[in-house]
């Protein structure tokens, strides 16, 4: 029962079925797209919080090098939430190296090192010290030890066993001068060692560390080892290293600033963090911010990175809402549109314009009410299942990424939905309570026919499409708002594609930083410099290798010319560009490398241009030039840049650093690549790669040596006969070092097919909004001008020529449509891009493939959304559609 | 006593060279419970005429005055309370709103009136109508007939102080149109209300207290058929 | 329930109090703010003048205490501690103006200061409101005297939404239904007034001519026979035409009167139909006229039978009257979903378009008036009965072609 005119709204929604389900869609879809987008942010967040935390440690600031004195005050600073103290105890000699040993390797210590540090329990969490096997050591007398140098102990400890250290400090041999020890003292050794012996100490041993995946070559000498030091007592003479939490990241800087002023060092050095376990330089006193983390709360010390990343996300925010604005606002639009005469007739019966504008705004507010929740449960399932799918992937893995419901997520997906349809059911509101009672009494139907002032001759459209086509044109001009609607419609579907799809190769590009592609390495620094063949060939026999690759790099000087440096590179590093000669600037930097036969056919696939023919390289000193780094610049920007304009027939001159006689050679380029053929990732490191043959090579370095071979292995999982043949192998000759990184590799696969899953995911979504908009309005646009089309087959169209006249005018819509959209989206692609540029600057190109895309794909659309209701429109009638009335 | 008035009334569509006038000076009074026909060749003004003495369009020049009240003094929203309050509309073409059912529709005026609804007297006039058996119904299920007896309990439903039909029996058959003109001036005496009305029907013209023709926007007073 | 949320009054209020909270948040907001920055400075002082005189005294406290000043105490430190204070009565139940550190903020007189000096600008508000509630109530009653002193011309406003808007609408309602009585009760006088016009213009022709006969009679003795007759005759018309008049009259009077109690029964419209047919059958055949009843076997209808009679037999009297001879009337009966009808038609000469809206206003006589001894008061007297039993009457004619009576009743009329 009736009671009150509001009601009219749950009549209307009821009353018109199909185009209410077809508005709870559009909510629907908008909603589940903000849940989905936020709970994917949310993820992502926690996701990069938790490596970051992993491989950067879980601090805000780090203060290395403090004297004992000022350990207490930062503790205690009003500022300091939480505060970890490390200090280094002393070295321990665990093994004087052999002769043997020594003479193999030039560069080997005279000793193997412990370095023994005290944790406080805040440090051991904050820099996540992580055992194998054990505990982590919690009094002064207990010890864990690095897993990897267990073997260089006289005898190899067990858990539990006790180990009489004496700790003491290395020195320079030859002057007796104390070493001055960098950062925590984990690297770096010199051929020149002494040690001197200070305390003796007696540990237990109760757990071994875990090697860090990022763990760097000169471990061999030093290992670390870690005791419990709760620092109640504070030796002056140490040097020590807090890491700090703050109570809140507001103002980090000024406010570490603040206490470096309170301990009298203003002019102490700042910087970012590197990641845990990697060999730095650190100056005897630094500090030290935790960027990478700090950026992921939007509190980094760049101010640019932050306003960058926040700019960009609302960016994308803006897009979405701008675009379900206009998919809500459009369903509302039209359904409007069909109902004027109705609002004409309520106005007639006396509803004023206020009460015509609160029945339309009602029917936003109850669509919304059923169309939230759904989207929100969608949304969430949606993303359970995506979750579910890389859970699956990723099984047994610490860094998966663990879906974030947030409360918040929910009710901001809500409240912004809500707020977009209010917003979007504004217009349309407004405009069926401006409609004059007038027209209800005028005009009965729906297809009002505009007065038709100019309409243009358009030769060519009825030369080509006949007088159909002709007809179609007239159309499209006659009806301006109509046209307009349908149009807009589209193009924000086809902005929509094309925004996505270039902020998802965006994001691909900054989520594959690390990226390698071989499980193992050997490399032999013995005297020779040089593998055995036959182990080669041992290695590629075993059944679980599925590639080897023998490499050999040699360091070139390169003359570049100077037209073809990238000009934007040249600003960055002028200091690199110093040696002028007459051709262009002399660079060292530069490697010439073979991955061996095998090494060229893996860079096929990833030729940006040019082609691989190794005869022809043979012949003409054909390289593979890899140009492209990304790096990060002093402002905490990632660029992503090619520094050199080389192309396919370049020619450079390059000669070998130590230069046996030869002089320049001339080097062909053949091709380009983005990736090294052993890389999934961009190089970080300003070098240009000339990858080639291993007989250019040969000619180029005059040696066909090399002294490290790259394995891949066939399964994802360790595996213990290449592990075996190669510690039988070290085992014979202490020249052979191996590197583990299967684990890494595994990683590194699973996250790039996370990525691929969210990515292919979204684009799915972002098509299927875009596909069902432009059906919706097409299909909509057809069904109101039921009457008209029957008009034309009275006055005697044939239905085929009907046809051919509701076909062309979609193929206009289409095609007009497609070209603004894609236009508009490449402009706003590129304006996304550029408000990206402070965190990540990638050169942009113009999206050819998703613009050619998003235009075929627009094309077929209105082709199918034209399709669909003719063959409905084809059955009717013509009588009872001249009679229909909406 | 005079119900309604105008004053030199003036309606011109379009501008410059397509101007028409649809009405040239129009002076009508109509008394209380009068039912007065407007007739006149299509394209006369009747409409227009009929449309400004609703309060649906705006006259160019001169003045409406219903019930002592100059409409086109009005704001837009004192208008539409007008029109839901003092006048009653009946179309040719029914004009009914088709996701509600007949009672909703008769209700509808009342309900935008945030008034609570008077059952009784909905049912009063449903029983009138002859509409008790098909209130449910929705107007797609409905005769033409039934559609338009519908659209008079609308009209009647907030007991308008005037009635403006505009050809109600323009889509029907004769007898239903007897039925329905027979409806309105019952319900007209029943309820002490002025109609107006447009038709072309000569023998529904006489029916009426006095017949005006309109020609050329121009109006002849009291002749009839 | 919460329909009076729409009326333009309590709207006004609403917003008005609402802005007045939301700036009166804001203000405390940013008061209470400062006056935390106050005691903040205070506490860090009292904090300050603490550490700085204990630790003059022993400086190797420093590390120690510090911690209890930047980071917070610890739940045992602060229990030792208030075992001590307490000793000098600082415990948490200290007045706030013995306290130190608050003593010169009276941070809750000033909270509540400001709090209770809005009461103004809402009092203001409210009074403003009310203000204009009032003076609708006075409107209201001014327009309540002037009904009262019968003065109808200015209503009160009835285009608002609301409650107020409403009132104006039952009152001019109201109004409306006084005026149009007191305007039916002038109407009713006029109606007495004319009928006493009409009756004795009516009767006085007759009565004069039966004066005449009357003196001529007593006067001359010596009258013929035949002229005797001849008199008394006319005398006699002249007396049944009266008799006639003056039980139209007063039928018609006691009609329109409303002085008629209706026996209402259940009839078959085509039994009363007949009936009348059959009392005119002499006439008619008199003028060799043709009656013709069609239809209506089924029609059954709730009426007091004599006076529908009497009603269609004046109708069909009027038709037998303005038929030319050998010619038929033609008496339809049909319904349709509403109503049953009776369609009398003649083949008359018909009635010209000006007199038709006036052909059955009593004793009307058309302009081209054939028939003068009729007086025009039978079609007056048939509108008045149907109308008084909830029919109605209308006629549609074209001159030359005949006139056509429509009587209707509405179907289960109430």
């Amino acid at each position: 029962m009736m009671n009150r005119y509001t009601q009219l709204t749950g009549k209307y929604i009821r009353g018109q079925k199909k185009r209410s389900i077809l508005t709870i869609f559009g909510i629907i879809l908008s909603v589940t797209l903000l849940t989905s987008v936020a709970t994917i942010g949310m993820s992502y967040r926690d996701k990069v919080i938790r490596q970051t935390v992993q491989s950067f440690g879980d601090y805000h600031v780090s203060f290395n090098g403090m004297e004992g004195d000022a350990v207490a005050n930062i503790q205690q600073q009003a500022a300091v939430q939480a505060a970890g103290v490390i200090s280094r105890e002393g070295y321990a000699v665990i093994q004087k190296t052999s002769e043997k040993e020594r003479s193999e390797n030039p560069f080997a210590s005279a000793y193997r090192y412990l370095n023994v540090k005290g944790y406080d329990e805040e440090a051991m969490r904050m820099l996540q010290v992580q055992v194998e096997e054990g505990r982590l050591p919690q009094a002064s007398d207990e010890i864990i030890l690095s897993s990897w140098g267990l073997s260089s102990f006289a005898t190899k400890p067990k858990l539990g066993d006790r180990v009489s250290l004496t700790l003491g400090i290395r020195k320079v041999a030859s002057t007796g001068e104390i070493r001055p020890i960098s950062g925590m003292g984990d690297f770096g050794w010199g051929v020149d060692e002494a040690f001197e012996g200070q305390t003796k100490r007696e540990f237990t041993v109760v757990g071994f560390m875990k090697p860090a995946s990022n763990q760097s070559w000169s471990s061999s000498f030093i290992y670390p080892a870690i005791t419990f030091n709760d620092h109640k007592t504070i030796d002056k003479n140490r040097t020590y290293f807090v890491y700090v939490q703050m109570k809140s990241l507001d103002r980090i800087k000024d406010k570490t600033e603040s206490i470096l002023t309170s301990l009298h060092l203003q002019s102490t050095e700042q910087g970012s963090a590197l990641e845990l376990n990697r060999e730095s330089t650190v100056k005897s006193v630094r500090v030290e911010y935790n960027n990478e983390l700090l950026k992921l709360y939007g509190k980094s010390t760049y101010g640019s990175v932050n306003a960058s990343t926040s700019l960009a996300f609302a960016a994308i925010v803006v897009i979405i809402l701008l675009s379900t604005i206009a998919v809500i606002y459009n369903t509302f639009h039209i359904s409007v549109l069909e109902r004027m005469s109705q609002f004409g007739i309520l106005r007639c019966i006396g509803a004023t314009p206020a009460q015509i504008r609160k029945i339309v705004m009602r029917e936003a507010v109850l669509l919304s009410v059923f169309g939230i929740p759904i989207g929100l449960l969608l949304g969430t399932l949606f993303m359970k299942a995506l979750f579910y799918s890389i859970s699956f992937l990723s099984l047994g893995f610490l860094n998966d990424m663990r879906m974030v419901v947030s409360p918040l997520v929910l009710l901001g997906a809500a409240a912004l939905g809500f707020i977009t349809v209010i917003f979007s059911a504004t217009g349309p509101a407004r405009q069926a309570a401006s409609v004059t009672p007038l027209e209800a009494v005028k005009s009965t139907g729906t297809t009002k026919v505009e007065p038709v002032t100019s309409v243009k001759k358009s030769d060519w459209v009825k030369w080509i499409f006949g007088i159909e086509g002709q007809f179609a044109r007239r159309n499209l001009q006659r009806n301006k708002r109509r046209f307009r609607i349908t149009a807009f419609s589209m193009i924000i579907s086809l902005v929509l594609l094309i925004v996505f799809s270039g902020l998802v190769d965006l994001l691909r590009q900054q989520a594959s930083q690390s990226g390698i592609r071989y499980s193992y390495s050997l490399q032999y620094e013995g005297s020779s410099k040089q593998i055995d063949p036959t182990v080669f060939e041992e290695i590629v026999k075993l059944d679980a290798v599925k590639q080897a690759y023998p490499f050999s790099n040699e360091q070139v000087m390169a003359i570049i010319p100077k037209d073809k440096v990238n000009p934007t590179y040249y600003e960055l590093m002028s200091d690199m560009f110093v040696v002028e000669t007459e051709q262009g600037y002399r660079m060292s930097n530069n490697f010439l490398q073979s991955f061996g036969e095998n090494g060229l056919d893996d860079l096929k696939p990833k030729l940006t241009s040019g082609a691989i023919d190794k005869e022809q390289m043979n012949r003409k000193n054909g390289v593979i030039l890899i140009q492209k780094i990304s790096m990060m610049t002093e402002s905490g920007k990632r660029l992503i840049l090619d520094q050199t304009h080389f192309q396919v027939g370049d020619e450079i001159q390059i000669r070998t650093m130590n230069g046996n006689g030869q002089g320049y050679q001339t080097v062909t380029v053949m091709g380009i690549a983005d990736q090294g053929p052993l890389s999934t990732g961009y190089s970080e490191s300003a070098v240009l790669g000339m990858v080639t043959t291993p007989e250019v090579m040969a000619k180029i370095s005059g040696s066909d040596a090399y002294s490290r071979i790259f394995i891949q292995a066939k399964s994802d999982q360790p595996d213990d006969s290449i592990l075996n043949y190669l510690q039988t192998l070290v085992q014979k000759d202490a020249g052979y070092n191996y590197m583990d990184r299967v684990s890494e590799l595994l990683q590194a696969k699973n996250d790039a097919m996370t990525a691929s899953i969210f990515f292919y995911g979204f684009i799915g979504v972002i098509i299927l909004i875009a596909f069902l908009n432009i059906i919706n309005t097409v299909s909509t646009n057809l069904i109101l001008r039921t009457k008209e089309f029957a008009v034309l087959k009275a006055i005697g169209m044939t239905q085929r020529d009907v046809s051919k006249m509701i076909l062309l005018e979609g193929l206009f819509y289409g095609l007009f449509s497609g070209i603004s959209g894609i236009l508009i989206g490449a402009a706003l692609s590129y304006g996304i891009q550029f408000l990206y540029q402070n965190t990540l600057d990638t050169a942009w190109g113009i999206p050819w493939t998703s613009m050619g895309l998003a235009l075929f794909g627009a094309l077929f659309t209105t082709f199918l959304a034209t399709m669909l209701p003719m063959r409905r429109l084809n059955r009717v009638p013509i009588v009872q559609a001249l009679r229909a009335e909406e | 006593m005079d119900i309604l008035r105008t004053v030199n009334l003036c309606k011109t569509y379009g501008s410059e060279e397509v101007k028409v006038e649809a009405l040239k000076s129009i002076n009508l009074s109509v008394k209380q419970g009068e039912f007065v026909a407007i007739v006149g060749a299509s394209g006369s003004g009747k409409s227009s005429l009929l449309h400004l003495l609703g309060g649906v369009d705006r006259p160019t020049s001169g003045q409406v005055i219903l019930d002592g009240t100059d409409l086109y003094s009005q704001n837009e929203k004192q208008l539409a309370l007008f029109r839901r309050r003092k006048i009653g509309f009946i179309f040719q073409s029914y004009n009914l709103i088709p996701v509600l059912s007949a009672e909703e529709n008769i209700k509808l005026p009342m309900l935008l009136d945030h008034k609570s609804v008077d059952q009784a007297y909905v049912d009063e006039i449903i029983s009138l109508l002859g509409l008790k058996e098909r209130r449910h119904h929705l107007p797609a299920q409905l005769s033409g007939g039934q559609q338009q007896r519908t659209a008079i309990g609308r009209a009647l439903i907030n007991k308008p102080s005037i009635l403006l039909a505009d050809e109600p029996t323009g889509n029907l058959d004769s007898k239903n149109s007897q039925e329905i003109i027979e409806l309105l001036t019952y319900s007209v005496k029943k309820y002490n209300q002025t109609l107006i009305m447009i038709t072309h029907d000569r023998e529904i013209a006489q029916r009426a207290d006095r017949a005006v023709r309109i020609e050329d926007g121009l109006l002849l007073n009291g002749v009839t058929g | 329930m919460f329909d009076f949320v729409r009326n333009p009054e309590w709207k006004s209020v609403a917003v008005k109090v609402v802005a007045l909270q939301l700036l009166l948040a804001v203000s405390l907001f940013f008061y209470m703010n400062h006056q935390m920055e106050t005691v903040n400075k205070a506490l860090v002082n009292q904090q300050a003048a603490l550490m700085g005189h204990f630790l003059k005294g022993d400086p190797s406290m420093e590390k120690e205490v510090i911690r209890y000043i930047t980071q917070g105490a610890q739940d045992q430190d602060v229990a030792e501690g208030k075992r001590i204070l307490a000793q000098y009565g600082y415990t948490e139940t200290l007045a706030i103006e013995d306290q130190p550190v608050l003593a010169h903020t009276a941070l809750p007189l000033h909270t509540a200061l400001p709090v209770l000096v809005f009461t103004v600008p809402l009092l203001l508000v409210l009074l403003w409101e009310y203000r204009g509630v009032f003076a609708k109530v006075r409107t209201i009653s001014v327009a309540a005297e002037q009904v009262v002193e019968h003065q109808f011309a200015e209503p009160l406003p009835e285009g608002e939404e609301g409650d107020f808007g409403s009132l104006g609408r039952s009152f001019n309602a109201m109004a409306d239904r006084l005026s149009h009585s007191l305007e039916q009760l002038q109407q009713e006088k006029t109606f007495l007034r004319e009928l006493l016009s009409d009756i004795s213009h009516q009767l006085k022709t007759p009565l004069a001519s039966l004066i005449v006969f009357h003196e001529h009679l007593l006067n001359d003795p010596k009258m013929g026979e035949e002229t005797r007759r001849t008199f008394l005759e006319r005398s006699r018309d002249q007396l049944d035409r009266m008799e006639w008049l003056i039980t139209s009259l007063l039928k018609s009077a006691r009609v329109e009167a409303g002085a008629i109690l209706y026996r209402k029964k259940t009839l078959r419209l085509r039994d009363v139909i007949d009936q009348v047919v059959d009392s005119l059958r002499v006439p008619a055949e008199h003028k060799k006229l043709t009656l013709a009843v069609r239809g209506g076997e089924e029609l059954l209808l709730e009426a007091d039978e004599e006076w529908l009679a009497e009603a269609f037999i004046n109708l069909v009297k009027n038709a037998l009257e303005h038929s030319p001879t050998g010619g038929t009337i033609e008496i339809l009966l049909e319904e349709n979903t509403l109503f049953l009808d009776v369609a009398i038609r003649d083949q008359g000469e018909g009635i010209p378009p000006e007199d038709l809206p006036h052909i059955f206003k009593r004793f009307y006589k058309g302009r081209s008036q054939a028939k003068p001894q009729s007086v025009g008061i039978g079609l007056s007297l048939s509108k008045s009965i149907i109308e008084g039993q909830g029919g109605m009457i209308t006629v549609s004619s074209q001159v030359g072609d005949g006139s056509e009576f429509r009587v209707s009743f509405m179907k289960g009329s109430l």
